[in-house]
């Protein structure tokens, strides 16, 4: 992503989709709206372009001290702007001139001329001009007149209010930093240098780093912390004090940050930290002596790591050439699990490519030259396992290898710790013939394993029919690839595209490692010291072009559906029950908050037991036994499925239409709206009962751009409204169905 | 492996008495309270878990199509089974029990098989209402004629929908050809013709036999409210009394046909299923409790030795072609009926059964690899101690495990009895030829 300021040299022939805003922060409405700019951009084909401040208006027009202080710096803002996928910033001196610019003349010669604007998104607060006179009216009836598009993002709720910078802002003055995590979607970050300290720490046996802090930013309640501590790409478990320390101060007062890493033996001095503030233990407290100040203290501790060890929150703990590496730790489950995910944009050639390079992957390696020497040790192991599934988010082929075992048997041996070391064996040493090459007696079998494995899923008619409606709804875009690649193109690999794709994998794949468990520091640190193998001979990213470069560079793309001429389509097939298949588009995109409406509503269509579709179609007309919808999130589409008598084919298909009609025109029972959310909520409340769901969890946010915890999600849950469902169900549309009739029926 | 250890106490729980038992491999306690009618709850205790979980177990299943009580012999359509689990879950005008546990936010599902119906959900909050609705669901069904006249529709659906997947007619045509009398060779639903002579009488006569507070048992997984439910049970039940039903089989021949059969699919993958028969579980010889289940989970992990990835016997069938990701094999193993099936999708599904037949004769009297046995029970051993990191999991294993008069704990310690010699012993109907049969789905010919 590219910084420009006015005097720079700008691209004038290029058409831009602009979003409009400060975004202090960064927060969870702002990502919504900067997120759904370049999703739309992507599909009209301009370049996603934010137009905004270094410095807050309000420093310019309110009198000075008046504006509280920064969620983060100006660095940290084109950071995160950056990770949403944006490719231009223009950042605009709020001077006394600009704020007086009349509204349409900024329409006109900033937006129109200069950006080459075609489309404008923006917050449903929106206001712009001399002294905020310009509003969402004027800025549609000015767009209307110039053929640009505008689009209005909503705002995003949590705990009752509307996510907003002045909100967390008053939040973390107050010392909330969980809610203000939750509205930021990370936790509040202050980053500075570490300085010479009064050294007391050290002498109580915990030394402790002081942070400088910029003048500039908010500030949280003084108090004592549990947070994490970031050291150059390592993460640490920390505890921080913010204050002017009443009991041991004896100048005059001047606010402290100081933290103390757990599990760390660093000199910190000069160096730049940051910490995430993550929960208050407690406010400052003026102790009487010393002694009352360390017995707090050994509390404050005992408490935050308490905090660490069962707080059950995912996050990043370290890159290792340029591979972020996530940790969950929990302590309710006897087992722990690893998975070690690389991507890349899917292309038909390589569907398959990879899809048999993971078979072969997980089938032998040096050490375990045969398959049932692999197994037999896993099963020694306690009964681990090594998985490895392909799968697609959108236009994202994923390849997964996951090993799960218990984390202890009582012979006091980690069978789980075992078992990463096989997978990471599997990984680095295949079982190379000769010639460099996987052997052909491999080869041979893994492509037999994986042609019948794409000719079995034309066994289940329901699927066929499934994969029939999809490839009509994508076409040729690569989100209508099946991940585990095609029978044509199997048929054209050699063995020595798998060792070049090999090679790539192991070098250059976008490579991603999540574990969860009870896990000790040592198994950690083994960890990295693993991943650090296996990434030995990853080349450094060349330096960036651009100022800032996204986080994670892959993200799944927009997606259009295909139109189509005719669009319903019958075939048959010598079955005995027919097969429908509707896609409905016309979901939010994937990362919107709002999607949580399509949720909901998905229960309610045909997501569960009480839904319309099975409590009509199945259960008050008898039509079928299985009808059901599914949420394609990342088509933002809805499947519906249903299997049929043959000859009730059209009386299944007018009641299916039906049902979705009546959601258009709430034609429902408000029971059917709640009993729908009382499911969603139910679902969400049990993710942390399930070690692989809680590790799924903190992986789809990482895929999605954005991580709700389950509080989070049940607030966010609590917001909708049946008027929205109603709303949101207006834009479905059957963009086509395929049916599979029983030969002799009549099409 | 040390055995569970038990306490028994004697205090009277609302009519229940409790035994108490603690998992020496990870200190989960389980409790065991039996009912004066004899009604049977066992609860895992769970704390910091958000899913309580509960499973009713009912011992009738698709086989048991002729029974007695009290003298009394009845005979009952195939599928009726399953077609009263349809009515007991099927909606009325309050949406049936579906609707109204989902209602309270509650996950809830059944299966009929051939032994037992098992009704089971979990939910998360409004624990002890979603319970009280399940139990007077299962215990006063609504089954007149206009409720069955509604769910036959969707029970024929759901059949036909069965008729086009390879994977269950592979089977059923296996059981076919497994078992010449015993109703275990038809399909758990029944089929079209069965389904259709069903009346609400013959559900009733099944409902007053097997689905009394007597027969049944409740296992509750999670953080519960223990007294309150036992005290609400133990209201419900207060006038409970013992009932008892005998199913009724007719003697079976010890071998099965052992022609292959084959049916041709609009299929892409053909398909193959070796059945062995086992003779020494019959009708005429049945095998009940704590014996059942030693030889149930000795001649699993024979097989485990003889035919799981890790064996050599798998590892030459795959390096063939004949067999890949999708072979597997379950031994079933009840107290009239005992029988291996294994199998998959294979190129070459003739090629495939035959040296798989070939491959399992040959194991059988090279007898089992001890070392490998022993591995097969640490992984039985692992997979238990990771079965209790699931609500869900555990609950259904435990309500499995009731028919047997098992506890889940009781597993760990019947593994330290087993060896590779004695449990090669058992499986002495591997080296007859006359105990194997094939089922094969092959691909259609385009006309």
């Amino acid at each position: 992503m590219n910084v420009f300021y006015p005097n720079d040299t700008w691209d004038l022939t290029v058409h831009r989709g602009v979003a409009l805003g400060f975004f202090d922060g960064v927060h969870r409405g702002h990502q919504d709206l900067i997120r759904t700019l370049v999703y739309l951009c992507e599909q009209r084909h301009l370049r996603p372009t934010v137009f905004t401040f270094p410095e807050h208006p309000l420093v310019t027009i309110s009198p000075e001290g008046q504006f509280p202080g920064y969620l983060s710096t100006l660095e940290q803002r084109m950071q995160r702007i950056a990770d949403t996928g944006i490719q231009e910033v223009f950042l605009q001196d709020f001077t006394t001139a600009f704020a007086a610019l009349p509204p349409l003349e900024f329409l006109n010669s900033i937006l129109k001329d200069h950006l080459q604007a075609r489309l404008i998104v923006v917050g449903n607060d929106y206001r712009f001009g001399y002294e905020g006179e310009g509003d969402l009216v004027l800025l549609r009836a000015w767009a209307a007149e110039h053929q640009i598009e505008v689009v209005i993002v909503p705002e995003v709720r949590l705990y009752g209010e509307k996510v907003s910078s002045s909100r967390i802002r008053r939040l973390i003055a107050a010392g909330d930093t969980q809610i203000a995590a939750s509205c930021l979607g990370l936790p509040f970050q202050m980053t500075g240098h570490v300085v010479e300290g009064k050294k007391l720490g050290r002498k109580l046996g915990f030394p402790t780093a002081n942070m400088a802090i910029s003048p500039d930013l908010a500030v949280p309640a003084f108090g004592v912390y549990v947070t994490r501590t970031r050291v150059g790409n390592r993460m640490y478990e920390s505890i921080t004090n913010i204050g002017i320390r009443p009991t041991i101060q004896d100048s005059a007062p001047k606010p402290n940050i100081e933290s103390f890493l757990f599990d760390a033996d660093l000199d910190l001095y000069s160096q730049e930290i940051t910490v995430e503030f993550l929960y208050r233990l407690r406010p400052e407290v003026i102790f009487d002596s010393l002694l009352e100040l360390a017995e707090q203290v050994e509390i404050d501790l005992l408490q935050a790591r308490d905090y660490h060890r069962t707080a059950e929150h995912g996050y990043e703990i370290t890159r290792i050439n340029g591979t972020p590496v996530r940790v969950l730790k929990t302590t309710r489950f006897a087992q722990a699990t690893a998975i070690l995910t690389f991507r890349l944009k899917i292309t038909r050639a390589e569907a398959s490519l990879f899809s048999m390079l993971s078979r072969l992957l997980t089938a032998s390696c040096q050490r375990y030259p045969t398959r049932s020497s692999l197994s037999a040790a896993l099963d020694s192991l306690y009964g681990a396992s090594i998985e490895n599934e392909v799968s697609k988010d959108g236009d994202l082929l994923s390849l997964h290898f996951a090993v799960n075992a218990l984390m202890n048997w009582t012979n006091q041996t980690s069978p789980f710790a075992a078992a990463l070391d096989v997978l990471f064996d599997l990984l680095e040493k295949p079982d190379f013939d000769q010639d460099g090459h996987f052997t052909e007696a491999m080869f041979a079998a893994e492509r037999d394993g994986l042609r019948m494995e794409l000719l079995s899923r034309q066994n289940d008619k329901a699927k066929f029919a499934l994969d029939q409606c999809m490839n009509r709804l994508c076409g040729d875009q690569p989100a209508g690839l099946r991940a585990s690649g095609d029978l044509v193109t199997l048929e054209t690999i050699q063995r020595e595209d798998l060792t070049a794709a090999y090679r790539r994998l192991i070098t250059d794949l976008d490579f991603q490692v999540s574990i969860a468990g009870n896990l000790s520091n040592d198994l950690i640190e083994h960890l990295f010291e693993r991943v650090r193998q296996l990434r030995t001979n990853t080349p450094v990213l060349p330096e960036a072009h651009e100022a800032y470069r996204p986080v994670y560079l892959l993200r799944p793309g927009a997606f259009s559906a295909q139109a189509l001429d005719n669009k319903n389509l019958r075939e048959s097939k010598q079955v005995e029950q027919a097969r429908i298949c509707l896609a409905l588009t016309g979901l939010k995109p994937y990362f919107s908050h709002q999607s949580i409406i399509d949720t909901v509503m998905n229960s309610m269509l045909g997501g569960d037991v009480h839904s319309l579709l099975f409590d009509v179609v199945r259960e008050q007309m008898g039509l079928a036994y299985s009808v059901y919808s599914v949420n394609s999130r990342y088509l933002s589409t809805l499947l519906v499925i249903a299997g049929v008598a043959p000859d009730r084919v059209d009386e299944a298909l007018a009641a299916i239409l039906e049902q979705v009609n009546n959601l258009k025109t709430g034609t429902f029972s408000p029971r059917l709206f709640e009993r729908a959310v009382t499911l969603v909520e139910s679902t969400i409340r049990t993710i942390p009962d399930d070690l692989d769901s809680l590790l799924a969890h903190m992986m789809n946010g990482v895929t999605l751009g954005r991580t709700v915890s389950i509080h989070d999600s049940l607030s966010l849950l609590e917001s909708v409204t049946i008027e929205q469902i109603i709303e949101r169900a207006g834009h479905l549309n059957v963009q086509n169905s395929y049916i599979l009739t029983a030969k002799g029926e009549t099409l | 492996m040390n055995a569970s250890q038990t306490t028994h106490l004697t205090t009277d729980h609302h009519a229940f008495t409790l035994l108490e038992t603690v998992d020496p491999l990870t200190s989960h306690v389980m409790r065991t309270y039996r009912h004066r009618s004899g009604f049977l709850v066992k609860i895992l205790p769970r704390p910091g878990f958000s899913r309580r979980f509960a499973a009713l177990t009912v011992p009738y299943g698709s086989i048991h199509t002729t029974f007695v009580r009290e003298g009394l012999t009845t005979t009952v359509p195939d599928g009726s089974a399953h077609f009263l689990e349809h009515c007991v879950f099927s909606r009325d005008e309050q949406g049936g029990l579906l609707g109204r546990l989902s209602a309270l936010g509650a996950s809830a599902n059944a299966y009929t098989s051939h032994t037992h119906t098992m009704y089971y959900f979990s939910s998360v909050a409004s624990f002890s209402e979603g319970l009280e609705l399940y139990l007077d669901a299962v215990l006063n069904p609504y089954l007149e004629t206009d409720r069955i006249d509604v769910e036959r529709p969707v029970i024929l659906a759901e059949l036909d929908q069965y008729l086009d997947d390879p994977d269950t007619v592979c089977y059923v045509q296996l059981l076919n050809s497994l078992y010449h009398n015993h109703p275990v060779r038809q399909d758990i639903g029944g089929t079209a013709a069965s389904v259709k002579q069903i009346t609400s009488e013959h559900l009733k006569s099944v409902w007053s036999t097997f689905y009394q507070p007597g027969m049944l048992s409740l296992t509750l997984v999670g953080d519960l409210e223990e007294m309150q439910i036992l005290k609400s049970l133990g209201a419900r039940l207060a006038t409970a009394q013992p009932v008892r039903g005998q199913a009724v089989l007719d003697t079976e021949p010890e071998t099965p046909e052992n022609q292959p059969v084959i049916k041709a699919m609009d299929v892409s993958a053909p398909s193959f299923l070796v059945g062995i028969k086992d003779p020494t579980i019959l009708p005429q010889h049945p095998l009940e409790g704590r014996e059942l289940v030693l030889r149930q989970r000795m001649a699993r992990l024979a097989f485990d030795t003889l035919l799981s990835p890790a064996s050599a016997l798998y590892e030459k069938l795959f390096e063939r072609g004949l067999i890949n990701d999708s072979f597997g094999y379950h031994y079933a193993c009840e107290p009239n009926f005992a029988f291996l099936a294994a199998g998959g999708e294979s190129k070459d599904p003739q090629a495939a059964g035959e040296a798989l037949i070939i491959g399992l004769q040959h194991a059988w009297r090279q007898g089992l690899d001890p070392e490998l046995f022993e591995i097969q029970k640490r992984a039985a051993a692992g997979d238990f101690v990771r079965s209790l990191d699931s609500i869900e999991h555990s609950g259904l294993v435990q309500a499995q495990c009731n028919q047997y008069g098992l506890d889940l704990f009781d597993y760990p310690a019947l593994y330290d009895k087993m060896n590779a010699e004695t449990a090669m012993q058992q499986l002495g109907f591997l080296g007859d030829p006359a105990s194997y049969t094939m089922s094969i789905i092959t691909r259609q010919s385009e006309d």
